[in-house]
């Protein structure tokens, strides 16, 4: 199965760094500089930042703790007005981020947690594809839109509008 | 004028007769060139199709062609009934001979199928073997055949004939020569035929059983590329823009599976647009020589397991969590001495509900319980559950009556009696929460036909029509809890016991007008 091989026009870019944070900006920068080869907008490239931000620490810390022997490899391909982000880590620790993306929506405790909630607020195709044991693949797709045209992130996300309040506590009488 | 001497004379007669043979063999030979080329024609024609009916006209074709014959037909030996079946004959009668059969051995054309041997017959009226009935049938004049039998290198599996030769000629040794060497090409080209359309039959075979699979599957060739899906498979990767083989996150995922190389459980979590969850094997196929020839990805749909898992998780989850947070609310209010003994009761009493929904819970993942049945009287379990409610339902003036015989009161029932005290507590406190107030609670014991029956009717707001079959489901209370404080797992606790005793719980209710809880359940283990 050859990715290149379609009536589709793709340009790859592939990137591959150790599994450390360090390379965060690096990976970041990788990522960033394709997608300014759609033009998206000021508010879109942040999103996209903050997706990658998001993705590539859970792939290097939760997927392959931040081991420098293993590697993260980032792929970014761009199909006509669409952004596609593949990252790969080799940790093979499946998981599943249906519940964190659940549990974001009522969680008020602790750091973190919400990076799936948010890449699947902002991205218009999200998947998981995990071998375990061997490798962790999040794949995610972003649309470049008309000025004005709706799209995945375009309404405020709930995510951002934290944090939230239980309503289940009595009020501690005094 | 030339005069001519004996000795020329006999020269001159020489040179006639090498050149008529001369002229002889070169008709000959010019017509054996004809005849081979027309047969290589017809051989090269039986390599055009693998379509078994197509094919067998072209043999028909072919062979009046090359022994210049009136008509042709051809019969197969029908493999299940030992029948000849003739399948096509050229000419205008082809669609009637078509329908006849022969039993084995009839005719010359089943006498040569059944012998093996070819066989040609001048004059048909003068052969008894001859079967007047096709002629009758067909309607068409037989007067010679020359029939040769097709043969693989299983044996015989039919013969091929040629009838009356044209312009009143007689079929000869050469026609005989070039049927048998057509026949012998046409025997392996139906062979060939046959197989194809048996592997068709088979792929077709395979192509419904995998549509008709409730899992997904897709198979490959040796480069990953797509050549079989079903819909199951098509469905869980729906994309009306491209066609299923252009779905790129398909490829991605063929992709990766390309470079394992060997069988392989994964899974996929289609999160958006799709909201699929995917358990997944693939099994690679070799050849003989153990190189890669394609591979099957079966795919099963679990999103409705994983949807039930994640809900359980994220119970238990905010239950610990809430639990933990309250706890240290607590901590701290008292060690800066700002809480009342009623703020610690009111914070008991919050700490007290979660853990009790969280053994609740727990109890009815573990599966059955397991009873601590002991044999006594019913009432002493009804008072002590209705005296435990009893200050809640002065508090709201909601009116608590109980009807129970005194012999239903001193009947001995074999239960575990803290279990149906708590449920009994979890109805009466359901109750309270929609029961207005000055409302009316009954509570009624009664012995029905030997079985111990429960109910406890109320007045209050009712339960609306489409909620009522799930209300003893755990699940819907589940989700219910994970979205409001208010919702408990209560009903689907008491069924958890109820059934555990052997019994049945029944729920009526109108909206408006109140709810009816029946519990009946044995009085004593069978």
């Amino acid at each position: 199965m050859q990715l290149e091989q379609s009536p589709v026009k793709r340009q790859i870019h592939e990137l591959k760094v150790a599994a450390t944070l360090k390379h965060i900006e690096k990976v970041k920068q990788f990522v960033v500089s394709i997608a300014e080869k759609l033009e998206f907008s000021p508010i879109e490239m942040f999103q996209i930042e903050l997706v990658v931000d998001e993705a590539y620490a859970n792939a290097a810390d939760h997927g392959s703790e931040c081991s420098r022997e293993k590697e993260v490899h980032i792929k970014c391909i761009i199909e006509g007005e669409k952004l596609i982000i593949i990252i790969k880590d080799f940790g093979g620790k499946p998981f599943n981020p249906d519940f964190f993306e659940r549990i974001a929506d009522k969680k008020t405790w602790g750091v973190g947690g919400r990076g799936i909630k948010i890449i699947k607020e902002i991205m218009d195709e999200v998947m998981y594809f995990f071998v375990t044991g061997q490798s962790t693949t999040l794949y995610m797709v972003k649309q470049k839109r008309a000025e004005g045209e709706e799209g995945a992130g375009s309404s405020p996300s709930p995510v951002i509008a934290l944090p939230f309040s239980l309503d289940d506590i009595p009020p501690i009488p005094t | 004028m030339v005069l001519l001497n004996d000795n020329s004379i006999g020269s001159v007669n020489c040179d006639v007769s090498v050149a008529e043979q001369i002229n002889k063999l070169t008709k000959e030979l010019e017509a054996a060139r004809k005849e081979s080329g027309a047969l290589m024609n017809a051989c090269a024609l039986l390599n055009t199709t693998l379509d078994l009916q197509k094919l067998l006209e072209i043999i028909l074709q072919q062979s009046a062609v090359l022994t210049s014959a009136e008509a042709s037909s051809l019969a197969l030996i029908d493999q299940k009934t030992d029948e000849l079946c003739f399948e096509v004959v050229v000419g205008e009668k082809k669609d009637i001979l078509k329908e006849i059969r022969l039993p084995k051995g009839t005719g010359i054309i089943g006498w040569v199928s059944l012998k093996g041997e070819p066989l040609l017959i001048e004059d048909v009226s003068k052969d008894s073997r001859f079967y007047q009935k096709v002629d009758e049938k067909s309607q068409f004049k037989t007067t010679s055949i020359l029939c040769v039998p097709l043969k693989t290198k299983d044996g015989t599996i039919g013969a091929l004939e040629v009838l009356n030769k044209v312009e009143g000629e007689k079929f000869d040794s050469n026609d005989q020569s070039l049927l048998m060497a057509l026949a012998s090409q046409a025997a392996m080209a139906i062979e060939n035929a046959r197989l194809y359309k048996s592997v068709l039959e088979e792929r077709n075979k395979i192509v419904s059983i995998v549509n008709s699979m409730g899992d997904g599957i897709i198979v490959t060739n040796e480069n990953f590329d797509i050549v079989l899906t079903n819909p199951a498979s098509e469905a869980a990767f729906g994309d009306k823009a491209s066609s299923f083989e252009d779905v790129f996150k398909l490829k991605i995922i063929l992709s990766e599976l390309s470079q394992l190389k060997s069988d392989t459980t994964f899974d996929l979590v289609l999160m958006k647009p799709e909201n699929t969850i995917l358990s997944n094997k693939m099994t690679v196929l070799r050849g003989a020589d153990n190189e890669i020839t394609g591979s099957i990805v079966s795919m099963r749909n679990i999103t409705d397991l994983k949807h039930r898992e994640n809900i359980r998780a994220q119970f238990t989850s905010m239950m610990n969590y809430k639990i933990s947070d309250q706890i240290q609310r607590l901590r701290e209010s008292l060690k800066n001495n700002e809480i009342s003994s009623d703020g610690v009761k009111c914070i008991a009493e919050s700490i007290e509900e979660k853990v009790n929904k969280l053994i609740q819970f727990s109890e009815m993942e573990s599966g059955p319980l397991r009873l601590d049945r002991s044999l006594g009287s019913i009432g002493p379990v009804i008072d002590s559950a209705l005296e435990s409610v009893r200050d809640k339902y002065a508090f709201k003036r909601i009116k608590l009556n109980t009807v129970c015989e005194s012999d239903v009161y001193g009947m001995d029932v074999e239960v575990d009696r803290d279990r149906i005290k708590t449920i009994l507590c979890l109805l009466l406190n359901n109750c309270i929460k929609y029961v207005s107030s000055e409302g009316r609670v009954d509570v009624k014991i009664a012995n029905v036909s030997e079985m111990l029956e429960i109910t406890v009717k109320d007045d209050g707001i009712g339960i609306k029509e489409e909620v009522l079959p799930k209300l003893l489901d755990k699940q819907y209370h589940l989700e219910n809890v994970l979205n409001s404080s208010e919702a408990s797992l209560s009903l689907a606790y008491i069924k958890h016991v109820v059934e555990a005793h052997g019994g049945t719980i029944k729920i009526n209710s109108e909206v408006g007008k109140g709810t009816e809880v029946i519990i009946t359940m044995p009085k004593f283990i069978h």
